[in-house]
C-alpha cells in the first residue's frame, strides 16, 4: 500500500497514477447501470455487487446506499460473528446534502440530450464544470476560484490533491471514492452507462473530480468540515435459510414437479397449420397458450431479435439507425426500410414539416405567446376528446391516426450495397444458426411465423421498457420481417439444405408483430405471393387470432381486477398501468415447447425453445444460457429490486415523475435521476406489490453433462448461480434417440 | 354580492372545464394512490373557491376566495406529506401566495380612499399570483406536486392575478403611469421566462419557466390597455399549457427537435416570411381591431402577431415544401390564430375595457429587443453562441440561476422521497 505523499509534485508519478486508477475500478462495483428510456433496458441496480454472494450484497447495499434487499417479510437473515476480511468505511459528512445538490444541477445540465434548446458545455464535464463555477453565484466564496483555477487538467492529478485537501489517507481511498459514487446511485448508474456506450465526455473518474472540488468549495464556504465513517466488516456471516429461499423452493419444485409430469403424458402432435415463434418474453407465454388452444399451432420461444443483429431505419423516423439487437452485441449489418408509393413519402413530409413548426413556434421565446392562443382551441378539443369518453377517442384516434399518421409498411431491401445490406453467406449462416437453436429444423408447416413484439401505450415515459429488450427496446418487427425474408430467399434454402435443413417449397416465413397491451397480432403479409392453400390457412390464422387475443384479455382483467377493456388501456393517456409488463417473471425454461404445453405458467417464465438433440456440443447451449439467460437475469433482478426497495431501487410514484434531459426522470423539483421501474410497474397501489419477488429460476431441460460442460465454459453464470443470484436446475430428460 | 357578466361566464367555463378534465385525468393516474379521494375533495374545494372569486364583486370575498384557493393549492402541493421537499415547497407556496391575498385585500379597502396606492397593491398581489419576476420562485418550486395539480395550478389558478387586472380596469386606465408599469414587469417576465425555458434541462421546469413568460406577455397586453386580448390568452394559454403538463409523460420521444441544419443564404427567405408575416398580420388587425394599422399599443401586439405568422413561413420554407403548401400552412395557423382572438372579443362584447394605449419609447424599446432575439434565435442553432466566449460561461449560469427551485424543496439524497 502506498503511503500518502506530504509534498504536492506537479507531475503525479505513475505509481500513485496507476494506485487512484485502480482503486476507481475497484470502488465502481457500487455501480448500477442505468440505459436512458428513450431504449430502456432493464439491468440489475446493483450489477457491480454480482461478484459477491447475494447476501453479503444485501450488506453491503445497506450500508452504501440505504437500500433493502428483502421485503420486511423475507428480512430475517442475520450477520453474526464479524472477523476481519471484508471490510468497508462508509463515509459520511455534513454537508453532502449540499454536495449532491450542486452536483445534481450541473450533472442535468450536462447530460441533457435534447430538452434545454441553449446548452453550454466545453469537450467534458470536467471542464464544463471548472468553467461555470466560478461564474456561480450559488458556490461563490473566495476560495472557489482559486480551488478551480488551482486544480488540474490532469483528472487523476485533481483527484490527488483533492483528497489530501480532504484529509484522506491514501489507505482508504477506495472507501471514500465508493462512499462517494454510492451518495447518487441514479446519476452515477447513468454516467456508467454513458461511459461505457457513448463517449468519454463524461466519466465515473470526471464525476469523483468534480465531487471532490464541490466538497472543498463547500467545506471553505461552510466552515464544516465534518467527516464520519463508518467501519463494517463482512465475513464469516451465518446464514438462516430465508423466507425468500423457502418461497422460491416452493416456486420451483412446484414448476419441477408439473414439467416432469408434463412429461409423462402428452402425444405431441405432428403436423401443424401453422408455426409461431414468439419472443422469450414471459408476455408471450400465456398469449401463445391461447393460440394453441385456438386450433392446430405450434409456437416456439426465442429471443426477439431473431437472431439478426441489424440496425435499422424505418421511414420517417430521424433519419438515424436505431440498434435492433441486444445490448450485449452491435449491430453487425444496416438495414433500411424503404417506401415505396410518393403517397406514403409525401405523408412523412408532411408531418415532419408540422413537427417543425410547431417545434420552432414553440421553442421561440417570441412566437410562442402567440402559439398558445393558437393551439388553444386544438388543445382544449383535444383535451375534451381524451376525457369525456375513453371509448369514443380510441375510435376517433384510431381514425385520427389514420388519417394523420397512417401504418407506413414499406420494404426492405436485404441485398448487399456497400455499408447496407447482408451478405448471401451470412444470411444463410443466421438462418441456419436461428433455426437450429431454436430447435425448428424439420417439421414445417406451411405457414411460419416470426413474431417480434411491440407494446402500444399512450403518454408512457417507460415505453420503452415495455417494447423488446432483445431489440435494444425497439418494436420487434423489423427483425422477425428480416428472417422470415431470409428464409424465403430460393438460395439461402437451398444452401440450407448441406447443412441438413430441408425446407419444404410449400413452407413460407413471414414476420409479424405481437401487441404485448393489446394481444393484437399485425402480420406483415403486403408483399407476399401466397399460394390458396396458405392464403386459406392465414386467414383461419387470423380468425383465430381474434379468439386468442380475447381470451388472453379477459385473462388481463383478472389481473387488473378492473374491467375496462385492454385496448382503451392502451391508449389512455392518463393510464399509468397499461400493461402488467414482465411483472412476476421468475422463471427461466431452456426446453422444446412439449415440455411446458399443457403448463398454466401464468407468464411468469420465459421460454427458450431448444432441442438438445441437435446440439452435440452444448454451442447452442453456450449462447443460449450467456446471452437470453443473462438478459433475463436483468429484468428479473430489476422487477425484484424495484418491488423490494422501489425509492432506492425504483423510480418511485409516477404522479410526481419530470423527465429530465430526455434521459431518465427526477422526482419533483430536482433528485437523483431515478433508475429503476416506477411503482405503477411493480405495485398494485402504494402499498400492495402486484410483483411476486422472486430470483431468477432456470430450468434446463438436457442431459446434466452436457449442461455441466456449457457451464464450465461460462465463467458468468458460474458467478451468478454460486452467488445465488440465479438457480439453475437440470431437468433430464426421458431417453430419446440423439440425431445429430 | 356576486356579479354575472360575459367575463365570468369566460372565466367560470374555464374553470369548470379545466377542473372537469383533471378530474378525469386523476382517475386512473392517481388510481392505487392512498391519497386519491383526498385529492378529490380539494380539488372540488378548490375549484369551488375560485369559481366565487371569479363571479364575486365584494371586495372581503375577492380576497377572501383568493387566500382560500391559494391555501388549498398548497395542500394539494403536499400530496405525499412525508416528503419533506414536498412539504417545503407546499409550505412556501403557501407564505408566497398568502401573502398576496393580504396584499390583495389591504388592496381593495384602500381603493376607495387610495386608489392609486391601492391599485398598486393590487398590480403587487396580481404579480405574485401570476408569478412574475422576481416573485416566480414559489412556481419554480412547485414540480414536486402530481402533475394533475401542476395541470391545474398553471390552467387555472395561476391566472388569478390576470383576472384581478382585468377586473379593476376601469380604475387602471385612469393611470398612465401604472399602464406603463403593468407592460413594462410583464416584459421583463416574458423576456427571461421565454429565455430560461430554453435553458431548462427538465420538462416540468421548462414548462414553469414558459408559464412565468407567458404569465409576463398576459400583463403586457393588459398594459396596452388591450384587456379582452389578456383573457383570450388567458384562456387559450391555460388549455395548451393544461394540454403539456398532462402530456409531459411523452417528453421522453417527443419528436420536437430542434432541426440542426442550419439555414444558409437565407436572409431572402427571412425577408420574403417577415414580408409575408406583417401582410397577413395587417389582416388581423383590421379583424381583431378594426383597423390596418394604428400607432397605438396595437401595434405591439401587431408585431408580435407579425414574427409568429413569419416564422411559420419560414420554417416551412426551410422543409423546402412547394410555394402552395408554404402559403397553405401559413394561411391555416394565421387564421387559426385569428379566429382564436376574434371569437373572445365577439364573446366578450362590450363588457371589458378594450382601449389601446398611446405608444412610448419604452413600448418600442421593449418590442425592439424581442425583434431582435427572433432573428438571432432564427439565425444560430443555439443561442449562446451570440455572446463572447468569454462571457458564455458567465451569462449561461446566471440565465441558469435566475430561475431555480428553492434550494430545500428539492430531493437531495434518494432516501428522503417517501411514497
Amino acid at each position: 500500500m502506498i503511503k500518502t505523499q506530504n509534498t504536492i509534485t506537479p507531475y503525479l508519478n505513475t505509481t500513485i497514477r496507476d494506485y487512484i486508477d485502480k482503486q476507481i475500478i475497484e470502488s465502481s462495483d457500487i455501480l448500477g447501470v442505468y440505459y436512458p428510456l428513450t431504449n430502456f433496458i432493464a439491468s440489475n441496480p446493483v450489477k457491480g455487487l454480482e461478484k459477491y454472494p447475494f447476501d453479503m450484497a444485501a450488506i453491503i447495499a445497506k450500508e452504501f446506499l440505504g437500500a433493502k434487499f428483502f421485503t420486511d417479510d423475507d428480512n430475517d437473515f442475520v450477520a453474526e460473528k464479524p472477523q476481519p476480511g471484508l471490510s468497508f468505511r462508509i463515509y459520511h459528512r455534513a454537508i453532502d446534502d449540499e454536495v449532491n445538490a450542486v452536483l445534481i444541477k450541473y450533472l442535468s445540465l450536462f447530460c441533457d440530450q435534447g430538452q434545454a434548446k441553449i446548452q453550454y458545455k466545453a469537450s467534458n464535464f470536467f471542464k464544463t464544470f471548472r468553467l461555470l463555477a466560478i461564474h456561480d453565484g450559488d458556490l461563490r466564496s473566495k476560495l472557489t476560484e482559486t480551488i478551480i483555477a488551482n486544480a488540474s487538467d490532469d483528472l487523476l492529478f485533481s483527484i490527488e490533491k483533492s483528497l489530501i485537501d480532504l484529509k484522506i489517507d491514501s489507505e482508504f481511498w477506495q472507501d471514500y471514492f465508493r462512499s462517494s459514487l454510492a451518495k447518487l446511485p441514479g446519476w452515477t448508474a447513468y454516467i456508467n452507462y454513458y461511459e461505457s456506450n457513448q463517449g468519454q465526455e463524461i466519466s465515473i473518474t470526471q464525476y469523483l473530480a468534480v465531487r471532490f472540488l464541490v466538497e472543498r468549495i463547500l467545506i471553505c464556504q461552510k466552515h464544516d468540515s465534518q467527516l464520519s465513517y463508518k467501519y463494517i466488516y463482512i465475513n464469516d456471516y451465518s446464514h438462516k435459510v430465508t423466507n425468500l429461499e423457502r418461497r422460491e423452493s416452493e416456486f420451483r419444485s412446484k414448476l419441477i414437479e408439473d414439467i416432469k409430469s408434463n412429461l409423462s403424458s402428452k402425444p405431441v402432435k405432428a403436423t401443424t397449420d401453422a408455426q409461431l415463434v414468439f419472443c422469450i418474453d414471459v408476455r408471450s407465454e400465456p398469449f401463445r397458450k391461447r393460440i394453441e388452444e385456438s386450433g392446430s399451432y405450434e409456437t416456439l420461444g426465442f429471443a426477439g431479435f431473431f437472431g439478426v443483429p441489424v440496425g435499422f431505419k424505418t421511414p420517417g423516423h430521424n433519419h438515424k439507425f436505431i440498434s435492433s439487437c441486444p445490448v450485449l452485441i452491435k449491430p453487425k449489418y444496416f438495414v433500411e426500410e424503404k417506401l415505396n408509393d410518393k403517397h406514403s413519402r409525401e405523408h412523412i413530409h408532411n408531418s415532419a414539416l408540422v413537427y417543425s413548426i410547431f417545434g420552432d413556434l414553440k421553442y421561440n421565446p417570441i412566437t410562442v405567446f402567440n402559439m398558445a392562443e393558437a393551439a388553444g382551441t386544438i388543445c382544449s378539443g383535444l383535451i375534451l376528446l381524451r376525457s369525456i369518453s375513453k371509448r369514443y377517442t380510441k375510435n376517433l384516434f384510431r381514425n385520427f391516426d389514420k388519417l394523420f399518421r397512417p401504418k407506413l409498411v414499406g420494404s426492405i431491401n436485404l441485398e448487399k450495397d456497400s455499408d447496407l445490406g447482408i451478405d448471401l453467406e451470412d444470411q444463410i449462416n443466421m438462418a441456419e444458426n436461428s433455426l437450429k437453436m431454436m430447435g425448428l429444423y424439420n417439421n414445417f408447416s406451411e405457414l411460419v411465423l416470426f413474431c417480434g413484439h411491440r407494446s402500444s401505450t399512450k403518454n408512457n415515459a417507460y415505453a420503452s421498457a415495455l417494447q423488446c429488450g432483445a431489440c435494444g427496446g425497439n418494436h420487434g418487427s423489423p427483425n422477425a420481417r428480416i428472417l422470415a425474408q431470409i428464409l424465403n430467399n430460393k438460395n439461402v434454402r437451398k444452401a440450407l439444405e448441406s447443412r441438413n435443413i430441408v425446407i419444404p417449397d410449400y413452407t413460407i416465413f413471414i414476420g409479424a408483430e405481437h401487441d404485448t397491451c393489446t394481444d393484437d397480432l399485425e402480420i406483415f403479409d403486403n408483399d407476399l405471393n401466397l399460394s390458396k392453400t396458405q392464403s386459406i390457412k392465414l386467414s383461419k390464422l387470423k380468425q383465430d387470432l381474434v379468439q386468442a387475443k380475447i381470451a388472453n384479455n379477459l385473462q388481463r382483467l383478472k389481473y387488473f381486477g378492473d374491467l375496462t377493456s385492454p385496448d382503451i388501456r392502451s391508449s389512455d393517456w392518463s393510464q399509468v398501468r397499461p400493461e402488467w409488463g414482465l411483472a412476476n417473471n421468475a422463471a427461466f425454461i431452456i426446453a422444446p415447447r412439449k415440455v411446458t404445453q399443457n403448463l398454466h405458467l401464468n407468464g411468469r417464465a420465459f421460454l427458450h425453445s431448444y432441442d438438445y438433440t441437435i446440439d452435440a456440443k452444448g454451442s447452442y447451449l453456450e449462447t443460449i444460457i450467456n446471452a437470453p439467460l443473462i438478459v433475463a437475469q436483468w429484468i428479473n433482478s430489476q422487477y425484484y429490486f424495484s418491488t423490494v426497495d422501489n425509492v432506492n431501487f425504483g423510480s418511485a410514484s409516477k404522479i410526481t415523475h419530470n423527465i429530465v434531459g430526455k434521459i431518465g426522470v427526477m422526482q419533483g423539483n430536482a433528485s437523483d435521476l431515478m433508475h429503476g421501474l416506477p411503482l405503477q410497474s411493480v405495485m398494485k397501489n402504494d402499498k400492495e406489490p402486484f410483483h411476486e419477488a422472486l430470483r431468477l429460476t432456470a430450468i434446463v431441460y438436457a442431459p446434466q453433462n452436457l449442461v455441466d460442460e456449457v457451464l464450465a465454459r461460462s465463467p458468468k453464470v458460474q458467478e451468478l448461480i454460486k452467488n445465488k443470484w440465479i438457480n439453475l436446475t437440470v431437468i433430464e430428460p426421458v431417453a430419446e434417440e440423439v440425431k445429430a | 354580492m356576486l356579479g354575472f357578466n360575459n367575463l365570468s361566464l369566460v372565466v367560470s367555463s374555464l374553470i369548470i372545464t379545466i377542473t372537469f378534465v383533471v378530474a378525469i385525468f386523476a382517475k386512473n393516474y392517481l388510481s392505487g394512490d392512498e391519497k386519491q379521494s383526498t385529492f378529490y375533495i380539494k380539488l372540488i374545494s378548490l375549484s369551488s373557491c375560485l369559481l366565487l372569486f371569479a363571479n364575486t364583486n365584494s371586495p372581503y370575498l375577492l380576497a377572501l376566495s383568493n387566500l382560500l384557493s391559494n391555501l388549498l393549492l398548497a395542500s394539494l402541493m403536499i400530496h405525499k406529506s412525508q416528503w419533506r421537499a414536498a412539504k417545503i415547497a407546499g409550505i412556501f407556496t403557501a407564505i408566497n401566495l398568502g401573502l398576496a391575498s393580504t396584499i390583495l385585500l389591504v388592496g381593495l379597502l384602500l381603493l376607495k380612499n387610495q386608489e392609486f396606492l391601492g391599485l398598486i397593491l393590487i398590480i403587487i398581489s396580481a404579480s405574485i399570483q401570476c408569478s412574475l419576476f422576481p416573485f416566480h420562485k414559489w412556481l419554480l418550486s412547485s414540480l414536486n406536486s402530481p402533475t394533475p395539480v401542476s395541470a391545474f395550478m398553471h390552467a387555472g389558478l395561476i391566472n388569478g392575478g390576470g383576472l384581478l387586472l382585468v377586473k379593476h380596469a376601469d380604475l387602471l386606465v385612469k393611470y398612465e403611469i401604472l399602464m406603463l408599469s403593468i407592460f413594462a414587469i410583464g416584459s421583463l417576465s416574458a423576456f427571461i421566462g421565454g429565455l430560461t425555458m430554453l435553458i431548462k434541462p427538465d420538462i416540468k421546469s421548462s414548462l414553469a419557466c414558459s408559464t412565468m413568460g407567458q404569465m409576463g406577455f398576459m400583463f403586457m397586453q393588459c398594459g396596452l390597455g388591450l384587456f379582452p386580448l389578456a383573457i383570450a390568452h388567458m384562456c387559450w394559454h391555460g388549455f395548451y399549457k393544461a394540454y403539456l403538463f398532462l402530456s409531459s409523460a411523452s417528453a421522453i420521444n417527443s419528436r420536437f427537435k430542434k432541426d440542426q441544419i442550419k439555414i444558409n443564404n437565407s436572409v431572402s427567405k427571412l425577408a420574403a416570411s417577415l414580408f409575408i408575416g406583417c401582410t397577413l398580420s395587417l389582416i388581423f388587425s383590421k379583424v381583431c381591431f378594426n383597423h390596418f394599422f394604428k400607432a397605438d399599443g396595437t401595434l405591439i401586439i401587431q408585431g408580435f402577431v407579425a414574427l409568429s405568422f413569419a416564422q411559420v413561413f419560414f420554417t416551412a420554407s426551410k422543409a423546402q415544401s412547394s410555394i402552395f403548401k408554404l402559403l397553405l400552412v401559413t394561411l391555416f395557423y394565421s387564421a387559426l390564430y385569428t379566429f382564436n382572438v376574434l371569437i373572445m372579443e365577439i364573446i366578450l362584447g362590450d363588457s371589458l375595457i378594450n382601449h389601446a394605449v398611446d405608444l412610448t419609447k419604452i413600448h418600442l424599446f421593449v418590442f425592439s429587443v424581442f425583434a431582435a432575439l427572433w432573428l438571432m434565435i432564427n439565425s444560430k442553432a443555439n443561442l449562446i453562441e451570440f455572446i463572447p466566449t468569454k462571457f458564455q460561461a458567465m451569462t449561461y449560469i446566471k440565465l441558469v440561476n435566475l430561475c431555480q427551485s428553492l434550494k430545500a424543496a428539492t430531493t437531495k439524497t434518494r432516501g428522503e422521497y417517501k411514497i
